[in-house]
């Protein structure tokens, strides 16, 4: 057998890295992906498209998840950014642009790139808080629309962005833009799955999902694009010669163990995010304890609405330009002590996230936090 | 064919799996509340069961 390692890292370690705290699989997942994880095994029944599985059942799965995100359609994709690709690529055309939010992902930027679309991002308050509101959008639109000389084909927002885990007023801006006749797009990879999101209550077109990163599908190839029956025929197009599979997925996406770890996962989703206010306590109360304590400073507005927390750490740095390993001595610290998930090397600043901790968990993760600075 | 050593063998593998899911849930500490400790004992008793089931039906 080759040898890839042994990771045990999710038994073993609280692991608060952000981009890993809400994809953690429950025990069911696990179990149904071992016995699910052979080539096409999703494909035993297929009638044609993934689409329309009965067994494993996707079909019936894809009509819940619409409702679940309060929109009227949904396909499965191989991630959140493959969702967004196919919205520029629908909607777009030579010499559009987009606008985005200042904090969107980088793969928000390589989806419209590799579409040969512009992208003209809004300001942000800058330091500490970094938010964004609507009027940076109407700002944008305005001097993109000049720039450009066309209004945006479409404007993407990042929900929760994952720099510093600011919830935007989704509602509000897709106000703002729908009365520039700009379609939206909400890219929830830090959102969906972690917090109750309604898409048409929030006046959004389509939702972009990552399932590896907030449905606790595990794997790096799962997420869901939602959208409103406005807009089905213009993404969920099909193939003229092959009628029966959906062009912007080129067929069929996750067709393996993945969309059985995201059925799976589902149920526990519909749970968890009715706890979202618990998580958002949680959050709250890591940030009190640790401001309180001195040495630390918020990043992003306050009060905590998310589990991503980003904060610079003058404390530890001040540890760092003395101790012998440097800025490598706070992830010693944190292993040593059975917390992993942040950058090695990193003392003036980081981010973490508190999803899923228990409030035992909690408690030792902001104590060890502070004791780490007495040292 | 041993369909029941490949049932014993999923069943085996699933409540490691469980099993599993008790380290993860008590990480980084581990621990163990008596419910997790009776929980861990009846999930150790079906691996042996499952284990003893294959051993008598093919060996």
């Amino acid at each position: 057998m080759t040898d890839v390692g042994d990771r045990m890292i999710e038994e073993l370690y609280l692991n608060i890295n952000p981009l890993q705290t809400a994809g953690k699989t429950y025990a069911d997942t696990r179990k149904a992906v071992f016995a699910w994880m052979d080539g096409y095994a999703v494909c035993d029944a297929c009638k044609g498209s993934l689409r329309t599985m009965d067994k494993p059942p996707i079909r019936a799965f894809l009509s819940e998840v619409s409702d679940f995100l309060d929109m009227d359609d949904a396909m499965l994709t191989n991630g959140a950014r493959e969702a967004k690709f196919a919205v520029i690529h629908s909607l777009c055309k030579e010499g559009d642009w987009i606008v985005a939010d200042g904090n969107a992902h980088y793969s928000t930027m390589v989806a419209a790139e590799r579409n040969n679309i512009a992208v003209e991002l809004t300001d942000t308050a800058g330091h500490p808080t970094y938010s964004i509101g609507p009027d940076n959008f109407k700002q944008t639109i305005e001097k993109g629309t000049e720039k450009h000389g066309r209004p945006p084909a479409l404007a993407i927002l990042t929900h929760v962005d994952g720099s510093y885990g600011n919830v935007l007023d989704a509602k509000a801006i897709s106000k703002v833009c729908h009365g520039e006749d700009v379609p939206v797009l909400l890219n929830t990879a830090y959102s969906t799955g972690r917090m109750p999101v309604k898409g048409k209550s929030l006046g959004v077109d389509f939702m972009a999902c990552s399932a590896h990163k907030s449905w606790a599908t595990g794997g790096g190839n799962a997420g869901l694009l939602a959208l409103t029956d406005e807009y089905r025929d213009k993404v969920l197009r099909f193939s003229k010669e092959n009628p029966i599979k959906p062009l912007e997925i080129l067929g069929c996406s996750t067709r393996g163990s993945e969309v059985v770890a995201l059925i799976t996962a589902f149920p526990h989703i519909k749970e968890r995010v009715e706890n979202w206010d618990v998580e958002v306590k949680h959050a709250q109360y890591a940030v009190k304890a640790l401001l309180d304590s001195g040495g630390f400073e918020l990043m992003g507005e306050q009060p905590k609405q998310h589990d991503l927390i980003a904060i610079e750490t003058p404390a530890y740095d001040e540890i760092a330009k003395r101790h012998k390993k440097k800025g490598y001595f706070l992830a010693k610290e944190l292993k040593k002590r059975g917390i992993i998930g942040i950058k090695p090397g990193r003392t003036k600043k980081f981010k973490f996230s508190t999803f899923g901790l228990t409030d035992e968990q909690l408690e030792y993760l902001v104590k060890t936090f502070i004791d780490i600075k007495n040292i | 064919m041993s369909e029941l050593s490949v049932n014993m063998t999923y069943e085996a593998i699933y409540s490691l799996i469980d099993i599993q899911e008790i380290w993860r849930r008590t990480r980084p500490q581990h621990d163990l509340s008596a419910a997790d400790k009776d929980e861990l004992i009846k999930l150790i008793a079906k691996v042996r069961r499952s284990m003893d089931k294959i051993e008598g039906e093919v060996l």
